[in-house]
């Protein structure tokens, strides 16, 4: 299991990477309803991604292999009904992004593409010129009504939101490692393995770089009130004062991280590794404590007192404070 | 290149790549290098209440 498991209401869902998605009793883990995106087919397809809650729906990401069709699908939560799916090219394995009525991913062959919130309809889409199929992971970042994508080579653009049109291309000088964020009124990522880059999001123009060790750093960054950045890599887990520009803490792992970004969790962050869960204090990053886990340690979704953590055995654990009300 | 000579490259690359660095990081206050791993601090306080295989 790489996607987060999404708690809607009283149940938990969550993609496998056997092409699953399944909807389960939050409070006892029995099966609710299940769909299947491989056998009706045969074509081989995954989930990735993390799901995004969107007017009561869930809305995730397939991928699958080059030359084949994979979909985006709105499922209902409960029963893991398929309420509409949309091809996508070869798929999608990051997140979705919203406004208004549009929803935006990034699919595996490095292409914007922008649809219908409700349908899944296509409605523009960027593609750019050199876009290969890679397994490409990434996901746009929505600020105003303009949205942002960083493609493979390292070119970060800006697109009206509503129809699609290109309003500034920064070629970086290396790849982005990171997905982009927004933070302190910047477009903020890594860029290979050791500068934290902020871009002005009305021009792109580099308003700073600042080197950042243990990198490199992958994936999605965590941003908390005006100014902490969490960052994640195989080698450090960091926390990043954006107003101080310096890190707060940094961690390496014993082995090395395996969750996929930085989950929060009241004034702890969660990260994991082979056979264990930690949870560091926000503040200062002590260790608050560690749990011993059967796998892998790959998503943590979170809700209220409890954790359902997905390993890439393909078990959700529910573990639930014994502090807490249950 | 002897092996003597090779350290003095590899020296010398790794001068490069810190004066590289340095001048890359136009913001001053370089951070400090990660925390060495401690011992956690206490057990966990979380209580497993089911597992599910989705065999995949």
């Amino acid at each position: 299991v790489f996607s987060t498991p999404a708690v809607v209401g009283d149940v938990v869902c969550v993609g496998s990477c056997a092409g699953l998605f399944y909807s389960l009793d939050r409070a006892t883990g029995k099966l609710r309803g299940q769909h299947d995106v491989f056998r009706a087919d045969s074509v081989r397809r995954q989930f990735h991604g993390d799901a995004l809650l969107d007017g009561g729906l869930l809305l995730i990401g397939t991928d699958t292999e080059e030359g084949d069709t994979a979909w985006v699908f709105a499922f209902e939560p409960r029963t893991a009904g398929v309420r509409w799916r949309q091809p996508m090219g070869a798929g999608v394995m990051g997140d979705i992004a919203r406004w208004n009525d549009r929803r935006y991913a990034v699919t595996v062959t490095d292409e914007l593409v922008c649809f219908d919130a409700t349908s899944g309809a296509r409605r523009w889409s960027y593609r750019p010129e050199d876009a290969t199929y890679g397994y490409r992971t990434s996901a746009p970042l929505v600020v105003g009504n303009r949205v942002y994508y960083a493609d493979r080579a390292g070119t970060v653009r800006a697109f009206a939101a509503e129809e699609g049109r290109l309003l500034w291309e920064r070629p970086q000088i290396a790849p982005l490692s990171t997905w982009l964020a927004y933070a302190d009124s910047s477009l903020v990522f890594m860029r290979g393995p050791d500068a934290l880059v902020r871009l002005d999001p009305a021009t792109g123009k580099e308003r700073s770089r600042t080197f950042l060790p243990g990198g490199p750093y992958t994936g999605p960054m965590t941003v908390l009130g005006d100014s902490l950045l969490l960052l994640l890599g195989q080698t450090s887990l960091t926390a990043f004062d954006l107003s101080r520009n310096q890190v707060r803490w940094s961690h390496p792992p014993t082995r090395e991280w395996t969750s996929s970004r930085p989950y929060t969790w009241r004034d702890m962050v969660l990260a994991g590794e082979p056979g264990r869960l930690i949870a560091f204090g926000l503040g200062d990053g002590a260790i608050k404590w560690t749990h011993a886990l059967e796998g892998t340690v790959r998503g943590i979704g979170v809700h209220g007192d409890t954790l359902y953590v997905g390993t890439l055995k393909g078990y959700v654990h529910a573990l639930v404070d014994s502090a807490g009300r249950q | 290149v002897t092996l003597g000579g090779s350290i003095a490259i590899a020296r010398t690359s790794a001068l490069a790549v810190v004066l590289a660095l340095g001048a890359h990081s136009l913001v001053a206050g370089a951070p400090p290098s990660p925390q060495a791993w401690t011992p956690p601090a206490a057990g966990s306080p979380l209580r497993p209440i089911w597992s599910f295989d989705t065999k995949g």
